[in-house]
């Protein structure tokens, strides 16, 4: 035994208990079952005693404080204790309590508006092609997937081949114009055109009610790769490359507004002289769901005081969409159709609106000259209708055929262009029709935009520019031409 | 034991509570505020020609006067319309029916009225807003201010102690080197606010003639409107003191003789039925009472009024006889204006579900 393993051996045998006397051993026996016995709960007093507790607490600080407070007297600390108990922070402390799993008012997420989540796309169009290398003269098919990706239905796409085959050219390479689509189908669109235009080969077709957000398909085959762009002999193991082009257009309408809000002039004079007057700059709205965004600016600071303020509003445009605006083809092709309107509850009248017409480019167009040929029914770029014109031109120029067009493309833009059309036979607003060459387009100015005299304190109005304008989506795909014979 | 512990606690609480001093505070107001907005409800957002209601809740200080003629207007209301009189209508058209409230027959739908409002009383003006269609707002989301205006006749009172003292004490103060007494003041709540700029303390000598003295005031708008209204003064001289000649020369004339018509913001009335009506409880043919009227053209940001008068020769005669050499003067002041307020806020429409 080790002389650690022995020390320890020996403390054992002096912790042994001593013998002790018969009573006081059963005593401790009794005692030790009394222990060993598991304890009751008493469960009734413990609820009642909370209970109790929770009562004095609610009487304390519902009935007594609050009475104690109301009772004309009112005791500091009593005063004291019933505010902290009546503060925002303990109300919401007992609300955390009372709601453990909610979240409080003040931190919960504004529901977001489904208006914001519209994005500013339009339609976009997808070639697919299923096969890379096609041997020269064999049929093949392609795929095209026409997407609406912005937040408006629109009611028809005009799908054409943008590099249509010239079956005119001679033995010269041309690798955009190879592909004949002379014998081709399509399924899920409707033909509109097949034939010979202007030299070149040309396919129209179109596809109806593509709703926001969903896709369309459409098959084509019987495409074949031209006999006449297979390269030469001696070159026959060579790949040459073919480019396909398909692209989608459809109308589409922009708005945009500013606000110019209006003060009455004494009632400012009052405001100046108490030192109540404040100005700030307006900043305007664009719509949110259409490819193009319309950009409204004005330099003067806001309320305009009524009968001596004037100011202009500048207007420009950017395309944010993958898409560009286009040129339709036909008759009464234009790029974009502007439309200005002070969409105001005042009847200003004419006179107070737009005093020097309509501007272009920086230019103040003080005459049309360019009037005629607005009726008929050809439009050539920055030709301007304005005032009583407008309704002239609804009924018989340019704008019957151009609703008359639009009408197969977009009911809104259709609708648009009524109503302001009507707004322009009331003579109630004043509307000022204005046709844009994209290519010249850097800025549009609303000049000496002069401010009504109110007969209230203030008013606003609202200047809003409405573009109506075609829009297209391109896409292309390479096909490598095997020359194997 | 627990109950007579539990007892006497809450004989405790009792008792303290009867026996303290309450203070009580207006607590959603400033004194510079007469009627103040505390509260405006408008939907969160409208859809296209859907109905929502849009209301301010307007209280009146608990420590100012009764509010008298409130009208409470929107502004810039259109393209929204009202529903009002069970139909939509134009902001700007007269009301056709009697309305909601006491003073709404005859007014513009976008006005609602009530005669009077207590001091520390509130009410809720409330209108039904029509939003404009999709149309009007060109498919795009609306965001548009609206201006909410209050106007209402309000009084106010300012009491102000001039503290004279004769010459041969104020020379002792100087000499011990003691700060010199200076009259209190104190005013009840209201828009404009009027300091004395009265040089104080007034020093005089026990000679056989009356001592002039020229009180000053500043009338400062410190809320955030501006009053509409001429602005009528009524300066309560206390004894032994009284008016002189220059006191006329600055506007200021005795309330009996005083017979001018006040602009009130929109009509001239009687200055005096103005006034009367506004202090009901006071009567201002007893006693001595000076009344001055401030067009309302005038710049309310910062206006001094003087106001001339005179310690009288008899009251230095009773001040010589019992030696006095500091005496403390109340003076009141009374004042009634015509006050507008403005608020602004914004309503939004988004162009969905028409």
């Amino acid at each position: 035994m080790s002389f650690f393993k022995k020390i320890k051996s020996d403390l054992g045998k002096k912790r042994e208990p001593a013998e002790k006397p018969t009573e006081e051993k059963e005593m401790i026996e009794e005692l030790e079952k009394e222990l060993e016995q598991p304890k009751k709960t008493d469960w009734t007093k413990i609820v009642l005693f909370v209970v109790g507790i929770i009562v004095a607490i609610v009487v304390i600080i519902f009935i007594a404080l609050p009475w104690i407070s109301r009772s004309g007297a009112g005791w500091s600390i009593s005063q004291g204790i019933s505010g902290i108990f009546s503060t925002y922070s303990f109300r919401k402390l007992i609300y955390e309590l009372t709601h453990p799993f909610e979240v409080t008012p003040e931190e919960s997420e504004v529901e977001e508006n489904p208006y914001k989540q519209q994005t500013m796309e339009g339609i976009r169009v997808e070639l697919q092609v299923y096969q890379n290398e096609i041997p020269y003269g064999n049929p093949f098919a392609i795929g095209i997937k026409i997407k609406n990706l912005g937040s408006k239905d629109v009611k028809r796409v005009d799908i054409e081949f943008a590099n249509p085959h010239n079956p005119a050219f001679g033995f010269t390479y041309q690798p955009t114009k190879c592909i004949d689509i002379s014998e081709m189908k399509c399924s899920g669109a409707t033909v509109e055109y097949q034939g010979e235009f202007g030299g070149n080969y040309t396919y129209v077709m179109h596809v109806d009610n593509i709703p926001a957000g969903s896709e369309k398909d459409i098959i084509c085959t019987n495409l074949i790769l031209d006999e006449k762009c297979r390269p030469p002999e001696g070159v026959s193991n060579a790949k040459l490359t073919h480019v396909l082009s398909v692209r989608g257009v459809t109308y589409y309408v922009s708005n945009a507004r500013l606000p110019i809000e209006v003060i009455d002039s004494d009632y400012a004079q009052t405001l100046m002289k108490n030192g109540k007057f404040y100005t700030v700059a307006q900043v305007a709205t664009a719509e949110i769901g259409a490819p193009l965004k319309i950009n409204l600016n004005t330099l003067a600071d806001q309320p305009l005081i009524d009968t001596i303020g004037q100011t202009s509003v500048m207007v420009g445009y950017e395309v944010p969409a993958s898409g560009k605006l286009a040129t339709k083809g036909g008759k009464n092709k234009f790029p974009i159709l502007l439309i200005t309107t002070e969409k105001s509850p005042i009847d200003m009248g004419k006179p107070t609106m737009f005093g020097e017409g309509c501007i272009m480019d920086g230019k103040v167009a003080t005459e049309y000259p360019t009037k005629s040929c607005c009726f008929e029914g050809e439009l050539y770029w920055g030709c301007e209708i304005c005032d009583n014109d407008l309704s002239d031109a609804c009924k018989y120029g340019l704008i019957r055929d151009l609703r008359k067009e639009i009408e197969n493309y977009s009911d809104e833009a259709a609708q648009v262009l009524e109503t302001y059309c009507q707004l322009a036979n009331s003579n109630k607003k004043h509307v000022c029709f204005n046709t844009l060459l994209r290519q010249e387009f850097k800025g549009y100015v609303i000049p000496n935009i002069k401010v009504p005299d109110i007969n209230t304190k203030r008013e606003t109005f609202y200047i809003t520019v409405t573009a109506i304008y075609p829009y297209a989506s391109e896409s292309s795909a390479q096909i490598y031409g095997i020359a194997t014979r | 034991m627990k109950k007579l512990l539990l007892a006497s606690v809450l004989l405790i609480f009792l008792a303290l509570g009867c026996v303290g001093n309450e203070e009580r505070k207006e607590t959603k107001l400033q004194v510079n505020q007469g009627l103040g907005v505390i509260n405006v409800y408008s939907p969160p957002d409208f859809t296209p020609k859907t109905t929502g209601t849009f209301s301010i809740t307007v209280r009146n200080n608990l420590e100012g006067f009764y509010a008298k003629n409130v009208i409470a207007t929107l502004e810039n209301v259109r393209p929204f319309k009202i529903f009002d009189c069970g139909e939509e209508n134009d902001p700007l058209k007269t009301r056709s029916c009697s309305g909601s409230y006491e003073l709404d027959k005859g007014l513009l739908v976008s006005q609602h009225g009530v005669k009077m409002l207590a001091p520390g009383q509130e009410i809720i003006f409330t209108w039904y807003l029509v939003a404009p269609s999709s149309e009007e707002i060109a498919n795009i989301a609306l965001e548009h201010p609206l201006y909410y205006l209050v106007e209402y006749d309000y009084a106010e009172t300012v009491s102000q102690n001039i503290v004279m003292i004769h010459e041969k004490e104020y020379q002792r103060i100087i000499q011990s080197n003691e700060s010199l007494p200076v009259g209190t003041s104190f005013s009840s709540a209201g828009e404009l606010r009027v300091y004395t700029k009265t040089p104080q303390p007034i020093r005089y000598q026990f000679f056989d003639s009356a001592v002039p003295i020229t009180l000053i005031f500043e009338l400062k708008n410190e809320g955030s409107g501006y009053p509409v209204s001429d602005v009528l003064l009524v300066a309560q001289l206390p004894k032994g003191i009284g008016s002189t000649e220059s006191t006329e020369a600055h506007g200021w004339y005795s309330y009996k003789d005083f017979n001018e018509d006040c602009y009130n913001g929109s009509a001239e009335i009687d200055c005096k039925e103005w006034l009367e009506e506004m202090f009901k409880d006071y009567d201002f043919s007893k006693g001595n009472f000076l009344i001055k009227k401030l067009d309302h053209a005038l710049n309310f940001q910062d206006v001094f009024v003087y106001l001339p008068v005179e310690v009288t020769q008899e009251e230095i005669s009773k001040l010589k006889s019992s030696n006095t050499l500091s005496k403390t003067y109340p003076f009141s002041l009374y004042i009634v204006y015509r006050y507008a307020t403005e608020g602004k806020t914004y309503i939004k429409v988004y162009p969905l579900g028409e």
